[in-house]
């Protein structure tokens, strides 16, 4: 990663790096884009992702085995959220003892993700749903009762 | 909290399980003794699910372990947002109260008429519907819970084809639910009044 310009992070041969992907894609920009749990590469050192040495021009990347990660997007979280006691992993976040990867999956996060940000949404009233279902079951119930036979 | 209120999320499924295998079996016994004829004897046995003691005795197990399975849930969420706010959850909790009543009505039906309501189409028609009711809301808790743990669900492809996101809350839309209601209410007036003309004719 070592092009000349100032902004380059230059790996270095036998150190690990901690990485993670965001991906802009179907025309999303801003906060609404798609990122990856963090993720280790090192240099000829054991690693999720490890670069080793190649000879030649080109690297013969049929040869090279696929890492595949999961891409999600992450939502908004506070830090104050994910320290309060709302937050069930907050103990863990507050020692710096966990990572997210620690409790969730990027599937489940995702949807978590999702659900807080429809809250509001969500927290929609259901009064007729509810007199409904419960007036619907009574009167199955009732009509059972008053039509029967005898 | 330690130890067992640790592990309240094993107990919600211990019992939640027990509750949706009970009213899943008693759907089944429901649908047998319907199809099953009036006098299913084989080899001196009377094959009938013992005139439908069987539907009784597991809308019984589906009771106990659905206030079991709603007990633990609430404790296991409870100190979460999840009891009052998540969807997911008010989704559980009102099907599960559906349940319950139905399961409830059920057995008051089957305490004050006995066997016999199977020979008797009105109160046979309801207790079955009931049984069903208490049948597929175990069937869709079970579902959203598998949502609520995040480990994905058995009808997925099913809320995927209906346009159905079980993180949403399952409310009727507004002018729906009263016409439901408006529904459910003349229904239930038609047959009052069906009821005390009859009573009217007989006297």
């Amino acid at each position: 990663m070592d092009t000349g310009h100032s902004d380059d992070k230059a790996f270095q041969e036998f150190r690990t790096y901690n990485l993670a992907f965001a991906f802009y894609t179907n025309g999303t920009g801003n906060r609404f884009h798609y990122v990856t749990f963090p993720t280790k590469l090192a240099l000829d050192q054991p690693a999720e992702i490890r670069a080793v040495r190649f000879d030649g021009q080109d690297p013969d990347w049929n040869a090279v085995p696929a890492t595949e990660f999961t891409a999600f997007y992450p939502g908004e979280a506070s830090w104050q959220f994910l320290t309060s006691d709302k937050h069930p992993g907050a103990p863990g976040i507050r020692s710096d003892s966990v990572a997210c990867s620690t409790c969730h999956s990027p599937e489940g996060l995702a949807k978590l993700a999702v659900g807080q940000e429809l809250r509001s949404e969500k927290e929609a009233p259901r009064p007729w749903t509810w007199a409904g279902g419960l007036l619907g079951v009574l009167g199955v119930a009732l009509g059972g009762i008053l039509l029967r036979r005898s | 909290m330690g130890g067992v209120a640790d592990n309240g999320v094993y107990w919600h499924i211990i019992a939640s399980t027990l509750f949706q295998g009970g009213a899943i079996v008693m759907g089944m016994a429901i649908v047998a003794r319907l199809f099953s004829p009036a006098q299913w004897i084989v080899r001196g046995v009377d094959v009938r699910l013992a005139n439908g003691t069987m539907v009784a005795l597991l809308a019984v197990w589906s009771l106990i372990f659905a206030v079991f399975a709603m007990i633990t849930g609430i404790w296991m969420t409870w100190g979460y947002e999840a009891v009052q706010a998540s969807s997911l959850t008010v989704n559980k909790e009102m099907f599960g109260t559906f349940a319950l009543l139905a399961l409830i009505l059920m057995l008051v039906i089957r305490y004050k008429f006995g066997p016999g309501l199977w020979d008797d189409m009105a109160l046979k028609s309801s207790y079955v519907v009931l049984g069903f009711v208490a049948t597929g809301v175990a069937i869709v808790n079970g579902s959203l819970g598998g949502e609520a743990g995040l480990l994905g669900t058995a009808l997925s492809s099913t809320w995927s084809l209906l346009g159905i996101f079980p993180s949403n809350p399952m409310v009727l839309p507004t002018p729906v639910g009263i016409a439901l209601l408006v529904v459910v209410l003349v229904a239930i007036a038609a047959i009052v009044v069906g009821w005390m003309s009859r009573r009217r004719a007989v006297s």
